[in-house]
């Protein structure tokens, strides 16, 4: 097949989803010329059905990756999205900080490992992506170095996500509206919140903050590509171990796309097959790989459900998909038993994913099955975002399968440690007093986990991590890894609201170096 | 808990954005012809999927097309299980694994049993206690989850399903105004049998 020479750019981003799309957008901004290539589709939100099913094959990385462990993770529909806006398209939009200890937990907490950066460095990046998502919040947040404000004020809530809170009350632990990433008031592009609960399938109105909608109209805005369909294959090294190029599939075709700065931002799967395949003379194992870390310490958060039935309606399905939290037990210490932290929050869950729950939940199929789902409107969904420690042995790593471009599937492997365990344990009996202090009269759990974190670690070491403090790769100078890999350890939260805020920085800091090479 | 007999969801479908229209309207209409799954296989499997999710209405809604339709076109859900076959083969193991287990314990193909002992084929193929070497090998419940989820997925994917469950429907432009606990707008389900909502 012949190449397509596509031109050259000074920055060329692989990934457009939260992260690749601050990049975009504030890098042309700046007067860059940057080209971003997205695997998946552009889509134009009018375009979403609200149809649970189709979308549910619609919006997410649905290619197969093979997952193995103690602990297998399912890989597709709770983690990684495909197509301009990447996750943000299906996240549920919780925009919550690290705590300042989330970023030295070995200091701390003697696990895991520090970050080279702390909260401060990262404090003013937080303030400006919760300032141009337009973040919704409680007057007063009540965990962690960041009470508020946020931009806009909180959303109504809706029954399930009151019911959290009359139980959180009633066990007298203190909750909150959590600040979302969804606005409160309309704006000449964007609609109001409809409070159908399809935030994770596609939000029609634009009411959710989705990259598609904020930081992508900006980097068109600022005259930045945005290459939607283009499956990069291959990250291309010169001979002065500079990335040269990357090759992509486009329609059919190959593309050669050159440029003087690259950034992946294709989360901790893809970013990690495109390093370990792009192999060279000069770097046999992987590119930036020669600390052997690339795809170790992958890190998830456990997401279980708690799942509690009532006798009034809770009726679900209305109200931002998730509103309510409490961080009441966020940082443990020894004495509790384990260390670190989790998050407790609603999230809603629609008729299919409801019975997903049921199934795999409760073991339920058959005359059981269709009888709890007639009761869909007595459950009320809880969830929790349990840290889980970086383990070398977490890994991703490539299969001998190839896929339909020639690059080998991505295996996955994943086994809980036994700090992760003793949270899931805390935070599911937290969930269950919740709902009995709520008037559930039986709950039942639904395990899972969710986002993918650390395959890329950042690091002062070259040794013992991939990407310096500023996303940038230890071996090769003008290659950046910026998205949820770099992460050193997980915190108890949603990650978005750091992968966009790391984004930002990593913004600014590619700017500074490119105006001092002009100096 | 007694269901929602005079709800119809599809009585607000005037209000519905017309991309999701016509997804519904194709769901509702468009039953795909089978490709994956010969006749046999897919009488078998139409018998499993009866007692998987029994229906108790007078026209059952279509689940099996839907199910070839997704395995002709191998589109795969992200995830595969090491120790677990493709999505494909799965398929095809545990439909073949229904009437071997059938012949075996009761000397008849699975769909000719009664529902109660096709229950207990079921249950034994869950359990990973079937006789069916191959299916012996795969990790039973994942496997049969996935199967169940599928299904599950389909079947909860029809529109008078979701009147049966009382669930509000596709809503946009529309939207909920009474969200709180003991409210709710007046389209939305009521419930036979609860005096408050």
């Amino acid at each position: 097949m012949s190449v397509t020479n596509a031109g050259h750019a000074d920055v060329v981003i692989v990934g457009v989803g939260a992260a690749g799309a601050v990049l975009a957008a504030k890098l042309a901004r700046a007067g860059l010329s940057v080209v971003a290539l997205e695997a998946g589709p552009h889509r134009d939100s009018e375009d979403f059905a609200s149809d649970e099913l189709s979308m549910l094959y619609e919006l997410f990385w649905l290619d197969e990756r093979i997952s193995s462990g103690k602990d297998p993770i399912e890989l597709g529909w709770p983690n990684s999205g495909r197509g301009v806006g990447g996750g943000t398209v299906h996240f549920v939009g919780y925009a919550l900080r690290f705590h300042e200890d989330d970023f030295r937990t070995k200091t701390v907490d003697g696990v895991g490992e520090d970050w080279p950066i702390s909260y401060q460095d990262l404090e003013p990046y937080y303030a400006e992506v919760e300032r141009f998502n337009q973040v919704s919040g409680p007057t007063f947040f009540p965990w962690g170095p960041h009470q508020g404000p946020f931009p806009k004020r909180s959303h109504v809530s809706s029954c399930m996500h009151d019911t959290f809170r009359r139980g959180c009350e009633r066990i007298g632990a203190r909750s909150t509206a959590g600040p979302m990433f969804i606005i409160t008031s309309p704006t000449k592009d964007r609609k109001p919140c409809t409070y159908r609960g399809f935030c994770k399938f596609g939000c029609k109105p634009k009411a959710k903050s989705s990259t598609l909608v904020t930081y992508v109209p900006e980097a068109l805005r600022h005259g930045a590509t945005i290459i939607a369909n283009a499956m990069v294959t291959r990250v291309n090294i010169g001979k002065t171990g500079r990335v040269e190029s990357v090759t992509y599939v486009h329609k059919g075709r190959e593309f050669e796309q050159k440029g003087d700065t690259f950034i992946l931002s294709a989360y901790s799967v893809e970013t990690v097959r495109l390093l370990l395949h792009s192999t060279s003379a000069s770097f046999p194992n992987g590119l930036a790989n020669s600390s052997g870390v690339v795809g170790k310490f992958l890190m998830v958060h456990s997401a279980d459900f708690v799942i509690g039935k009532y006798d009034a309606m809770i009726r679900q399905y209305r109200g931002p998909q998730g509103l309510a939290l409490t961080q009441e037990w966020y940082s443990r210490k020894p004495d509790d038993g384990f260390v670190r932290a989790y998050t407790l929050e609603t999230e809603t869950l629609q008729p299919i994913e409801f019975s997903k729950a049921l199934i795999r939940g409760k073991g339920l199929w058959g005359q059981r099955l269709v009888d709890e789902m007639r009761d869909y409107n007595h459950y009320a969904s809880f969830g929790i975002v349990g840290e889980c420690l970086p383990s070398e042995n977490n890994t991703v790593t490539l299969s001998d399968e190839l896929d339909e471009f020639g690059i080998p599937r991505a295996k996955v492997t994943y086994s809980y440690l036994d700090n992760d365990k003793k949270i899931i344990e805390h935070s599911v009996r937290k969930c269950e007093e919740i709902h009995d202090a709520a008037g559930a009269f039986e709950t039942f759990q639904y395990p899972g986990s969710a986002h993918l974190l650390g395959t890329c670690r950042m690091g002062d070491d070259p040794k013992t991590s991939v990407v310096d403090k500023w996303c940038r790769t230890h071996d090769v100078k003008n290659l950046y890894v910026c998205d949820g890999s770099v992460f050193t350890t997980g915190a108890g939260v949603n990650p978005t609201l750091t992968i966009e805020a790391l984004a930002a920085r990593t913004a600014d800091y590619v700017v500074e170096t490119k105006k001092r090479r002009e100096l | 808990m007694e269901g929602y007999p005079d709800y119809d969801v599809t009585a607000k479908q005037d209000s519905w954005d017309s991309k999701t229209r016509f997804v519904l309207e194709r769901r509702i209409v468009i039953v795909p012809k089978l490709l994956f799954f010969n006749p046999d296989e897919a009488r078998s499997l139409e018998a499993a999927v009866a007692r998987l999710l029994p229906q108790s209405r007078p026209n059952s809604i279509p689940v099996v097309p839907f199910v070839d339709e997704k395995l002709a076109r191998n589109v795969t859900d992200g995830t595969r299980y090491e120790n677990m076959p493709s999505m494909c083969e799965l398929w095809r193991l545990f439909v073949s694994t229904l009437d071997e287990e059938a012949r075996v314990r009761h000397e008849k193909r699975f769909d000719v049993l009664e529902a109660e002992t096709q229950d207990m084929v079921l249950g034994a193929i869950l359990k990973g206690e079937s006789r069916s070497l191959p299916w012996k090998k795969i990790p039973a419940r994942l496997a049969f989850e996935h199967i169940v989820s599928t299904v599950a997925a389909i079947y909860y994917a029809h529109p008078s399903v979701w009147s049966e469950i009382g669930w509000g429907g596709p809503k946009y432009p529309g939207i909920y105004v009474r969200v709180r606990c003991g409210r709710k707008d007046p389209e939305e389900a009521g419930e036979v049998g609860h005096v408050r909502d």
